[in-house]
């Protein structure tokens, strides 16, 4: 049984249904009997549900072999910058546990062990305390700026 | 109607007739870019041979480098997602990290303070220092609940009630997953933490991870979500490990590592499927000691799979009752001390005799580079090694001189096998005292010693349809002879083999794409083959027939 998915930028997307079900978002549509029509995902761009597809393609397919499964998670989610936050973002819209997850840690281990000026620097944050306000926080947490 | 053309890594869209796919993804593309349309079809497929059992990893498709690819950004996009993304981002650092994104901008100040998981980490003597920064961290944190709590520091008795307190405090906010890894820096000279009653009776806890604690439960056991235990560096008392585990009815892993003095692990659990015990021996009070090697006794009836790891020093594992086991895992060796090195390679021998026969209905079964480097001692002695009626077996081995007879006797003790699975990679265990063993007592032509057992289990290998080596080209030159030795042999006499699959080990592998050798072989070919030759390349498949 096949699904139609519309992506933001109009691009329609045949898929079986249980791979598109990895998403409980439209598992509740399929079981609301909501999806015979095409399905429009206004907020995930064609180029971000091809990969999503392709994660859910093989979650379905490598099923039962776990070091296989992780191999390919592995080597899916080494992507740009851009394309992560757009993968989180559609795992999230999407509900997706597995992906969000792993794109998170993804995320996390860009953050792991770095000085938060470092952090600013990778994510183009801004700072906007004061410098009494910064000092005032990093005083309540001493040991975790440390070394 | 243009498309663009998906680089797969069997590159053709062409389906072959014998690929079957039971999921096709077709993309019909209405895009306004103009591409090279290289294919007049209106659809495109992203399909992938459906992968058989065993078949190398490499055939998944990985998504190509143009969806993985974006310009770098330049503006803050992490801070415009919402919190519960963020929590779940944070959740994967240690606590110390989580905190300090409180100081990154206006918008990130205190949002650590919702993280579910919670990680002290500290490898330093200066516990006092960790436990203050601990208490304090606590007094800002504000999740009313936890998924995680994981405390790794150096424990000292002093601080008991502080400790006390910290688990009072994640069991309150129901926490999931709770990890004690407590550590010792003088490792004579301690006292172990009690772990507090109330911890027995909690209805919330699913994966239990203790180091250096002690487990007494005084009262009724009632762990009614606990999923996985893990024990480490306990002195273990059968009893109390009993009455966890039946207090558990959702108890599916066990894992005792580096534990001592177990005599006998008698679970009747209906639930426990995995068991798992790394490392044990005996501790002893100064003084004679009458047996070499103690026991560690296995009653679990109901588990499935079971691993024994690691180093067993003045202990054996001795398996009771596991009937409804299918696959264990033999990854270990043992240590006898104070005792000749004969008399000790005796009791080795007895030992690996022993739990391969009371696994002998196994159906998948691991065999370790030790207990194949006995298994080639009791072959060279004549000790019969018993009949298994495995189907798929995996042995690590370093394929030198010494495992030859140990791979013949496996061979010889597998009719029912039907995929052999061997793994060359190379690994630093070496194991001096048999080695040493061996060569000194049984220093003859191995290469006639496995030629004369040829005739015996030629016709034992009926069922053998796959076999894979993996690990292949670190150590060729060393190992090519005994290598050459047994692909030949296995070619030549397994008379239902499919296929063989020759592979690097997996870093060298992501190194090139690997190609695929297929053919028919005759039996004529199939003898004559140089296989030094196809092991050149990254992946070699033969088909044998």
């Amino acid at each position: 049984m096949a699904l139609e998915l519309k992506s933001s930028d109009n691009k329609i997307f045949e898929v079986e249904e249980l791979v598109a079900v990895q998403s409980e978002t439209i598992k509740s549509l399929v079981e609301d009997g909501c999806a015979d029509n095409v399905i429009p995902l206004p907020n995930v761009d064609s180029k971000t549900l091809e990969l999503v597809l392709d994660w859910c393609k093989n979650h379905v397919d490598m099923k039962l072999d776990e070091e296989k499964l992780k191999e390919y998670e592995d080597k899916f989610i080494e992507v740009d910058q851009a394309v992560l936050y757009d993968l989180l973002l559609a795992a999230n819209y999407l509900n997706i546990k597995d992906l969000l997850n792993r794109a998170c840690q993804k995320v996390a281990d860009m953050l792991k062990g770095k000085t938060p000026e470092q952090i600013r620097e990778t994510l183009n944050i801004v700072n906007d305390f004061s410098p009494e306000e910064e000092e005032e926080i990093r005083k309540e947490n001493l040991w975790a700026f440390e070394e | 109607m243009e498309e663009e053309s998906h680089g797969s890594n069997y590159g053709e869209t062409e389906t072959s007739p014998s690929a079957s796919t039971s999921s096709e993804d077709s993309i019909l593309n209405s895009s306004d870019h103009s591409t090279h349309a290289s294919r007049p079809a209106e659809r495109i497929t992203i399909y992938e041979e459906k992968a058989e059992e065993g078949e190398d990893s490499d055939c998944y498709v990985v998504c190509c480098k143009r969806l993985k690819h974006a310009p770098p950004i330049t503006q803050d996009r992490i801070s415009a997602l919402p919190n519960s993304i963020l929590l779940n981002i944070l959740s994967s650092l240690p606590t110390k990290d989580a905190i300090k994104t409180g100081v990154l901008s206006k918008r990130w100040s205190y949002v650590w303070t919702s993280v579910p998981s919670l990680s002290f980490t500290d490898d330093y003597e200066n516990t006092d220092h960790f436990a203050t920064a601990v208490d304090n961290t606590l007094l800002l944190h504000k999740a009313p609940k936890l998924t995680k709590f994981y405390l790794r520091f150096n424990y000292k008795p002093d601080l008991k009630p502080r400790l006390d307190l910290w688990v009072r405090l994640a069991t309150n906010a129901m926490v999931e997953q709770l990890s004690l890894r407590l550590t010792y820096a003088h490792v004579f000279n301690f006292e172990t933490y009690l772990l507090p009653q109330h911890l027995y009776t909690n209805q919330f806890v699913s994966e239990l991870d203790f180091s250096f604690c002690n487990i007494k439960p005084i009262g009724v056991v009632h762990l009614s979500s606990l999923k996985r235990l893990c024990i480490g560096y306990t002195a273990l008392c059968g009893d109390d490990i009993r009455k966890v585990v039946m207090g558990s009815p959702r108890l599916e892993y066990l894992e005792l590592n580096n534990c001592c003095r177990l005599n006998r692990l008698d679970i009747a659990s209906e639930s426990l499927k995995k068991l798992v015990i790394n490392n044990h021996f005996m501790l002893t009070a100064a003084g004679k000691i009458d047996d070499p090697v103690f026991e560690l006794e296995i009653v679990a009836p109901k588990i499935e799979s079971l691993e024994i790891l690691g180093t067993f020093c003045m202990k054996k594992c001795r398996i009771k009752d596991v009937s409804s086991l299918v696959k264990a895992k033999l990854d270990f060796s043992m240590a006898v001390l104070k005792v000749e090195e004969e008399s000790a390679c005796n009791e080795y021998q007895e030992a690996v005799r022993e739990l391969l026969e009371s696994l002998h209905h196994v159906k998948e079964l691991f065999v370790g580079k030790w207990c194949l480097m006995v298994l080639s001692l009791m072959s060279v002695k004549h000790v019969p090694s018993p009949l298994l009626k495995c189907k798929y077996v995996t042995v690590k081995t370093s394929m030198k001189k010494w495992d030859l007879p140990g791979i013949a006797s496996l061979l010889q003790s597998l009719p029912y096998v039907e995929k052999l699975v061997i793994d060359i990679s190379h690994h630093n265990l070496g194991f001096k005292i048999l080695e040493r063993h061996y060569l000194s007592y049984y220093n003859y032509d191995d290469m006639s010693h496995w030629k004369s057992k040829e005739i015996y289990f030629k016709f034992l290998l009926l069922c053998l349809k796959t076999v894979k080596i993996f690990g292949f080209g670190e150590n060729l030159v060393n190992i090519k002879e005994v290598f050459v030795l047994v692909v030949q042999f296995l070619l030549k006499n397994a008379n239902v083999m499919e296929k063989m699959i020759i592979t690097k080990p997996r870093v060298m592998q992501n190194q090139r794409k690997s190609g695929w050798i297929g053919g028919q072989w005759t039996p004529a070919s199939r003898a004559v083959y140089n296989l030094s030759d196809t092991v050149a390349r990254c992946t070699t498949q033969v088909y044998p027939r």
